[in-house]
């Protein structure tokens, strides 16, 4: 037997040995796990998520813990793959012992996590997911942003009243649920408004160019486009729209929020609309806050995905101060009732069924600022 | 003699691993995690050998497996799901419907070769993505959600010896031997009165077959599948290809024991965050250059060779 | 707009995006035609490209052209190195075997822009203000034009070069026969180094025309088109330089029809289905020869 060969068996049986050696336990401390996208085609967004929550949670550390107990962060990297979350899920349960799990970032994820934290009895708030059927697996599972069909309805209603558009056409990613969740929310309210969605063409996550979709939109010369996806894709879709002649009034959705969206969209953003979470104008001090302190330490403003993951972490703070302990029925408890929280995004209530009630704005982009249009209550959605 | 001790020998050792885990599990010793883990490791070893008939015996070159795998992986979910039909014959309905696709993309490799039939079975992997994708009554893009969870890791275990066994059979069958005269040389082998095309299609139906039970399996274990490239597309291909070549194209145990290593260690470097993405491929490409033709190089791990290995090993140490 | 019009309209917008399929298409094809290796790294030296002209541009504060040069010099020294570290270690091994390192040297530049770079989709600076040209009912913009131009320009004089030079002749040579060649007393190795070199500054030129192009670029960003000029290049006839242009412009204007004809969503579906097409009645590509089996 070869030296080189022993050599690989005994670094084997060291693998084995470090994965099956349960975590040390750790002085008194909760132990919230972080499932994000670190790495792969869509860590952008995971590291938004995962700077928000760091700083957050340093913070509430720093001011002395919730229920006088420091909070441990653990963070695991889930490549943005369903089966990668799933292993990531079961690690944090099984042998970290979590009291809760934030996260997953992007929908595949967020359904691959969800059965096993209901299964296990976990509670789960996924600070970015969207999708509507998140929330149906199971009590232990929350969301800290809208659903797609509130959100996608917000913006038809506006779209059919408030503009008074007869005629729209619909971009999508055909590839990313959130995009789809979007258009046929989008596309339901619409119709049943009296509109007429006159075109749709969709693309595939990646994709860089829209120029053939965007001419087959323009032939029909719709008086409206909505672009149902985040600020990346987004700006370069309004600026090959825009140079492709077509003049339909733009109108979005909160991924469009980041600072990056103007350059991307090279100044072609002007005049779109939007549907947010908070606004510019009349956003709280906790808003402008978040902003400054996130701008400080990580070298760029946040974008939305960052707002909501900070928010994820108040929403959990105030469920872990009202449960008294991480005992899980009572955590679970608490998340469905929390209220009166003033995030990064607005004021936030929890609703049982695990989606939070918050309001919408309407903002439009004049002269590169976002301005406020419109607020809608969230009430009858 | 020998040769039936040694098979009772295997079938003891096999049935102790199981029982093995069972207990340990029993015992809280080994977590949900780490079964999860395990049972991950039998679906990828499925994978892995099946797509050893196809490249590493055959010597055609397909990149397309994932494509297979997500044939199974919907069929099976379908037919549980809406159907309500019992698991075992969805695994076996996902793996006919798949070995069926393999007959179809097994047609081109008699007209294509190699880089020519790696890219066609890449686009094949695609289209069957994308079909996947908009088909809403499979979920479309927002996936198949609510999978019941069947597969435990009994079953997966069980299947993954069967697999095993099953084309371990086949290679050493006439049947094998006529593949391997195909890799070897296409045109001897046909002058020698080979049907190449019949045991080329046959390789990919066979292998297709086995990588759609291991989607069935794999759908029900995560409960849940999304359309995405590293679910069921050409990145999903790529690693099981990476598992292939670093174990040795023509090494079934090579196959086995390169699908544990690399669905382990992913899982020990997960912590590292984004320097896990950096320390892996320089792992791959170091053992690729130190041994291009993969751990094992086309031989097997045998029973009688580890016996001897560490006779020798003991050996060694009286003289040192 | 009339059909006929519209159709129009995507065949420029088609020629546009098959430009950069065609240059990417070009450095993978005549890697493949002198060492047999689909170098899967080649999408990440576009990937590289874009950020090297993105820093060169940003903060070394230079001009479009040279900051292209500058991109296309670093990015032929990557090339360089990859092929001396990672492939020619392994030269008599096994075909698969260089093919999963260059998958592995894929994942690492990905992984290693993402840490140095940042994850984030970054705007590219524009270096030129955005106009339209109008040519009667469609029309063309200066980006598109510059997209164009460049890349005719630099597949002609990769023709001249590998036509009608001394190194051009030396290179066919290795593709051929490396052993003969060796004999003949070509540097064999020296050769490959400058294919290296030579692709993969064609694919960085084919990098900042894509940031310039789309205003966009990221880590990730040459997965998708790394893989679709590998499919162009294999359309055309790997191997060989004029079947790269072919196959690329052919892609290109192909997806760009595919959704005039009103399937966006099966736009790539189509694109392999043409391609496995294709290759079921032209195995060896449109241009490709038919090979002799050797016995």
């Amino acid at each position: 037997m070869s030296y080189a060969r022993i050599k690989s068996i005994v670094v084997c049986v060291l693998l084995v040995f470090a994965l099956t050696v349960p975590a040390l336990a750790q002085g008194d401390v909760i132990k919230i796990g972080l499932i994000s996208s670190l790495t792969g085609s869509v860590s952008t967004y995971g590291q938004s998520v995962r700077n928000a929550v760091t700083m957050a949670v340093d913070d509430i550390n720093a001011s002395g813990g919730i229920l006088g107990r420091q909070i441990s962060l653990i963070i695991l990297d889930d490549k943005g793959d369903g089966t990668e979350a799933a292993q990531a899920a079961r690690r944090l349960i099984d042998r970290e012992n979590v009291a809760l799990i934030l996260g997953p970032v992007i929908t595949p994820s967020v359904m691959a996590v969800a059965p096993i934290c209901q299964a296990a009895g976990v509670p789960m708030l996924t600070p970015t997911g969207t999708g509507d059927q998140i929330t149906t697996v199971g009590d232990f599972i929350f969301r800290g942003a809208y659903k797609d069909s509130f959100q996608g309805r917000i913006m038809a209603q506006f779209a059919a009243e408030n503009l008074g558009l007869k005629e729209a056409a619909i971009i999508y990613d055909v590839a990313n649920d959130y995009s789809v969740g979007l258009r046929n929310a989008f596309k339901t309210t619409f119709e049943e408004l009296g509109g007429k969605i006159i075109a749709e063409e969709s693309y595939s996550t990646g994709d860089t160019d829209f120029s053939a979709q965007l001419t087959s939109l323009a032939m029909r010369n719709p008086q409206a486009l909505f672009i149902p996806d985040y600020y990346s894709t987004a700006g370069p879709i309004l600026m090959q729209a825009r140079l492709m002649g077509m003049d339909a009034v733009m109108l979005g959705v909160d991924g469009w929020d980041s600072p990056d969206l103007s350059a991307l969209a090279g100044g072609f953003e002007e005049g779109g609309y939007i549907v947010n979470h908070y606004s510019g104008d009349v956003d709280s001090p906790v808003t402008q806050g978040f902003i400054a302190q996130y701008t400080a330490a990580f070298g760029q403003a946040p974008d939305a995905l960052a707002a909501l993951a900070y928010d994820g972490v108040m929403i959990v703070t105030k469920a872990l101060e009202a449960a008294g302990s991480t005992d899980p029925e009572a955590l679970k408890q608490a998340l469905g009732t929390v209220e009166a929280i003033e995030g990064a995004t607005g004021t936030i209530k929890m609703d049982p069924e695990g989606t939070p009630i918050k309001s919408a704005v309407i903002l439009k982009i004049t002269n590169g600022k976002w301005e406020l249009v419109d607020r809608i209550d969230p009430i009858g959605r | 003699m020998a040769n039936k001790l040694s098979g009772l020998l295997k079938v003891a050792l096999l049935v102790l691993v199981y029982a093995a885990v069972q207990f340990l599990e029993g015992r809280g010793i080994l977590l949900p995690y780490h079964v999860q883990i395990l049972s991950l490791c039998c679906i990828n070893i499925i994978l892995v050998v099946s797509l050893n008939l196809i490249n590493g015996f055959t010597g055609q070159f397909s990149i397309g497996h994932a494509g297979f795998f997500a044939i199974g992986a919907y069929l099976s979910a379908y037919l549980t799901v809406k159907l309500q039909l019992p698991f075992i014959p969805a695994i076996i309905c996902g793996g006919i419907l798949a070995g069926l696709t393999g007959l179809a993309v097994g047609l081109p490799a008699l007209r294509l070769r190699g880089d020519y039939l790696a890219i066609a079975t890449l686009g094949f992997g695609e289209i069957i993505r994308v079909i996947i994708l908009n088909t809403d009554a499979v979920g479309g893009a927002r996936g198949f959600s609510g999978i019941p969870k069947y597969t435990t890791f009994g079953l997966a275990y069980l299947t993954a010896i069967i697999t095993v066994v099953v084309i371990r059979n086949f290679v050493a069958s006439d049947y094998g031997r006529a593949c391997l005269a195909v890799r070897e040389d296409e045109i001897a082998a046909e002058s020698l009165g080979v049907n190449s095309t019949y045991f080329k299609v046959l390789a990919f139906a066979l292998g297709a077959f086995f990588a759609g039970a291991a989607g069935a399996l794999f759908s029900h274990y995560l409960q849940y599948m999304a359309p995405t490239p590293s679910q069921i597309g050409f990145v999903k291909s790529i690693d099981i290809l990476i598992m292939l070549v670093l174990g040795g194209l023509g090494s079934i145990t090579g196959s086995v024991v390169a699908a544990i290593v690399l669905t382990v260690i992913p899982e020990f470097l997960r912590g590292f965050a984004e320097y896990r993405m950096i320390l892996y491929p320089i792992l791959l490409m170091a053992v690729m250059i130190y041994r291009p033709s993969g751990l094992m190089a086309g031989r097997e791990l045998t029973l009688k060779g580890l016996t001897e290995l560490f006779k020798g090993a003991k050996t060694r140490a009286y003289h040192s | 707009m009339s059909w006929q019009i519209a159709a129009l309209q995507q065949l420029i917008n088609g020629l546009a995006v098959g430009s950069v399929y065609a240059l990417i298409a070009l450095g993978y094809t005549m890697v493949y035609g002198i060492i047999k290796l689909i170098n899967f790294a080649h999408g990440d030296i576009y990937m590289l490209g874009a950020y090297f002209g993105f820093y060169a541009i940003t903060m070394l504060k230079l001009p479009l052209l040279p900051a292209m040069l500058v991109s296309m010099v670093a990015a032929a020294i990557v090339g360089v190195l990859l092929e001396r570290i990672a492939y020619r270690p392994l030269r008599s091994s096994p075909r698969i075997s260089v093919l999963i390192t260059a998958i592995g040297a894929s994942l690492l530049f990905q992984s290693t822009a993402q840490l140095v770079f940042g994850a984030s989709f970054r705007p590219f600076p524009q270096a030129m203000p955005f106009r339209r040209i109008q040519l009667g009912p469609v029309f063309i913009t200066n980006r598109q034009l510059l997209i164009f131009g460049v890349a005719v320009l630099l597949m002609v004089i990769l023709h001249v070069l590998v036509t009608y030079t001394k190194f051009g002749k030396a290179m066919r040579a290795v593709a051929r026969d490396k052993e003969a060649a060796l004999l003949m007393g070509i540097n064999v190795d020296r050769i490959i180094s400058a294919t290296f070199a030579l692709g993969s500054a064609l694919a960085a030129t084919a990098g900042i025309l894509v940031g310039m192009y789309y205003n966009r670029i990221d880590p990730y960003m040459g997965m998708m088109p790394g893989l679709k000029a590998f499919v162009a290049a294999v359309l055309g006839g790997i191997g060989i330089v004029p079947g790269a242009v072919v196959g690329g412009l052919l892609m290109g204007v192909a997806e760009n029809l595919v959704v005039t004809l009103g399937s966006s969503t099966l736009r790539d579906a189509v694109a392999f289905a043409v391609l496995i097409v294709v290759l079921l009645f032209r195995p060896n590509g449109l241009l490709g020869k038919k090979g002799m089996e050797k016995v």
